[in-house]
């Protein structure tokens, strides 16, 4: 029984509630889902259920205990599955966690997470797959649009510098807007200029 | 338009705050927000239109207001609890004026507050009726305003991994359904909640009938192939929504903590506020019931410097710093376009002269409340542009898309307007926990909404019940307010408490029991979107 409590201790009226106050520890349900957060890391959580787990121990027997959590990172951009996986990567969690960042490193880059037991004996007993994700670009296309092909010059003009971010081309660039760009693009992608906090927040984030 | 512009600048004023109504408490510190937001903001907004249509000065301004805005513009409690704050202001203002008699330095600004609140007053009760939603609407219905919405309840649609295309679109095709009960007429633009954009949520723009949508600087010009225009031309999406990007250095020249204009020590400060400063036996009555010190509104100060020593503010010199900073604002955007003009000379594909559009987002609270002279420069510059040069001029996406028709095709790339450009923002250790069961509910919405496609009564009301509370549990502001640390704990409580009234609901329809007393309850504290239909989870 929950009753409604107000965070900032102010008075209440007696309104009361059927509901718990916390949310749910287990949903009792398999699930891994990856999420990207930026074009290099990702996100992903997951609950193996009682049951399940249940299942996978009765399969193993003493193996069980001696187990690994892993949960692998396929590589499957421009491939159909994980079978034809670029490259994997495993990382060995602990069997409490329910969740990971990970460092996957490639924009524009297509993952699966996988999640299983890894046995004493080096065998990996697959649990579930996750949704597939790709990373965001970090940078210009490569693809240039034949009907709106962009002259070389305009083209050093606007995106000179934005190449010139990621690695020094050695390309020449016109001093004036294009560094600009250049200098407000990392200041933007450092997070000194983007959207201001909330109303009501007693500092403004990013922003200002 | 005028023919003569060789460019156009659309500024857009994101206007959103998350749906706060508690009617079981009797002055919840958060309700505060959108007061202010009224007193500070919307009011001298408003103020700032209508005054320009009075003098026949034409201007475009873009706009969102965010669904959960205009529900609480239109709210009874809200409004009647709006009101009796303002009076509590007035009260204070003039108790003021006279504390202040002898004090050369602080009784002009004391009047000065009074004179606001009481304008506020009339404005609000006697001009608009109450009803913002109308006043803005009389801006948009006379030509100067394009009113676009965002999703449902501000929720990031990036993010929405489990079920996301359910969910992306509950999300906007509940927010075009309410812009149609405010409005009176469908959308044209939808502003992406915090400019969250993952590839191919354009398709579900376009499905539930939107035009385009705004996105940051490097959502256009990552976008594939390669932008010719930069962000100085919309994209087509393949779906066929047209994307414009934030131009950076307007946004610079704005939103910078280093450089930018609100930061000018000539400037009222934010942080100097009579609720922290004044004796507390004389603020009780003013602050929080509780007796914490709150802001109230009320500050004396100019930002002075760099230093804890801060001088009394002067309005004339706040004001002709407005008046330059219109000027340099302009000023700047006229050489962008004249530089741009001359690098596409040649003229486009499309076979017209290139115009480029200079696009100009920023929150709409950044004007007023943040920076206390923000609408007198936007008054200013909407001035100066019509009178003091040729090149430019104010347009809407709107009338930039009716005069421009033919755009490059190419697929933007994910991005948002937070911190560091994509979407760490609302995922990182302070709220990355709140997904897995956001994700669980998204699931279980999308689950009964087709298991029970044609529910009537009792049924049907859970169901809609449930839609409200997972569109309010997936408020980006409430991951925001984690990642931040302001409020915490209210923004945790928040989004716990939707959860949990959602899966009670759940059970409730599953096992065919519904308490039908506290579905009630639910429905007139969560009283957003008394026209929703659950079946847009379907």
């Amino acid at each position: 029984m929950e009753s409604i409590s107000s965070p900032t201790g102010m008075e209440k009226k007696e309104v009361q509630i059927q509901v718990p106050s916390q949310l749910p520890q287990t949903y009792e349900e398999n699930y891994l889902v990856l999420m990207a957060r930026d074009p290099y890391w990702a996100f992903a959580y997951w609950e193996v259920s009682g049951e399940t787990r249940r299942e996978i121990a009765a399969r193993l027997g003493e193996k069980f205990n001696f187990s690994k959590v892993l949960l692998k990172v396929h590589d499957i951009s421009g491939k159909a599955g994980i079978e034809e996986a670029n490259w994997t990567m495993d990382i060995a969690v602990e069997k409490a966690a329910g969740n990971w960042y990970l460092h996957v490193g490639h924009p524009n880059h297509t993952y699966v997470a996988q999640l299983g037991y890894l046995t004493p004996d080096g065998e990996f007993i697959s649990v579930m797959i996750s949704n597939r994700v790709t990373t965001p670009r970090d940078d210009v296309s490569e693809v240039v649009d034949s009907q709106w092909m962009l002259v070389e010059e305009e083209l050093r003009k606007i995106y000179g510098p934005l190449s010139e971010l990621r690695s020094a081309s050695g390309s020449e660039f016109l001093p004036h807007i294009p560094l600009e760009i250049q200098r407000l693009l990392r200041e933007r992608m450092k997070g000194e200029l983007a959207s201001p906090g909330l109303w009501g927040a007693p500092q403004r984030s990013g922003g200002m | 338009m005028r023919s003569t512009a060789k460019g156009y600048l659309c500024l857009v004023l994101h206007a959103h705050l998350p749906f706060v109504k508690h009617p079981e408490f009797d002055r919840p510190l958060e309700e505060d927000w959108l007061f202010e937001g009224i007193t500070e903001t919307y009011l001298p907004l408003l103020e700032v239109f209508y005054r320009l249509m009075e003098e026949g000065i034409p201007f475009q301004v873009t706009m969102t207001l965010s669904p959960p805005l205009m529900e609480m513009f239109s709210d009874p409690l809200l409004r009647a609890r709006y009101l009796r704050h303002l009076d509590d202001l007035v009260a204070l203002a003039e108790k003021e004026v006279v504390r202040t008699r002898n004090d050369s330095s602080f009784h002009h600004l004391a009047l000065m507050y009074k004179e606001q609140f009481l304008r506020c007053r009339i404005l609000y009760a006697e001009k608009f009726k109450q009803d913002l939603v109308a006043a803005f609407r009389g801006v948009a219905e006379a030509g100067f305003l394009e009113i676009i919405t965002c999703g449902a309840t501000h929720g990031y649609f990036p993010l929405m991994a489990a079920e996301h295309e359910a969910s992306v679109r509950a999300q906007v095709r509940v927010a075009v359904k309410n812009y149609e009960k405010h409005l009176g007429r469908k959308p044209r633009g939808i502003w992406l909640p915090e400019c969250g954009y993952s590839s191919g949520d354009d398709r579900i723009l376009k499905e539930e009938g939107l035009r385009y949508c705004f996105l940051d600087t490097h959502g256009v010009l990552y976008a594939s192939p390669r932008p010719r225009y930069g962000v100085f031309a919309p994209l087509f999406c393949p779906s066929g929504v047209a994307v414009f990007g934030r131009d950076l250095e307007s946004s610079k020249q704005v939103w910078s903590s280093k450089e930018g204009y609100p930061g000018d020590f000539d400037y009222r400060e934010f942080y100097r506020d009579v609720g922290w400063d004044l004796e507390y036996d004389y603020i009780r009555p003013h602050i929080h019931e509780s007796g914490v010190r709150k802001h109230v509104g009320i500050k004396y100060y100019r930002i002075t410097g760099a230093t804890d020593h801060k001088e009394p503010y002067n309005p004339d010199r706040a004001r002709e710093k407005a008046a330059s900073h219109a000027g340099n604002f302009m000023f700047n955007r006229e050489k962008q376009v004249e530089y741009l003009c001359g690098l596409f000379r040649d003229g486009s594909p499309s076979g017209k002269e290139f115009k480029p559009i200079i696009v100009a987002p920023y929150d709409a609270e950044l004007f007023g409340h943040w920076w206390f002279e923000g609408p007198m420069f936007i008054d200013f510059l909407l001035r100066k542009i019509h009178f003091d040069q040729k090149l430019i001029t104010t347009a809407t996406p709107s009338r930039y898309l009716e005069e421009h028709q033919i755009h490059q095709i190419s697929q933007p790339s994910e991005s948002s307007w937070g911190w560091k450009g994509y979407h760490e923002v609302w995922l990182n250790g302070n709220n990355d926990w709140i997904y897995r069961h956001l994700h669980q509910g998204a699931r279980k919405m999308v689950e009964v909404a087709r298991a029970y496609p044609l529910a009537e009564g009792a049924l049907l009301r859970a169901l809609n019940q449930m839609a409200r509370e997972i569109l309010l549990a997936q408020s980006s502001d409430w991951a925001f307010i984690m990642k931040t640390g302001t409020v915490v704990e209210y923004a945790q409580k928040r989004t716990t408490d939707h959860l949990n009234r959602f899966f009670a609901l759940y059970h409730q329809v599953k096992r065919g029991e519904i308490d039908g007393e506290w579905l009630k309850s639910l429905e007139s504290s969560d009283s957003i979107f008394q026209e929703i239909d659950y079946r847009a989870f379907a």
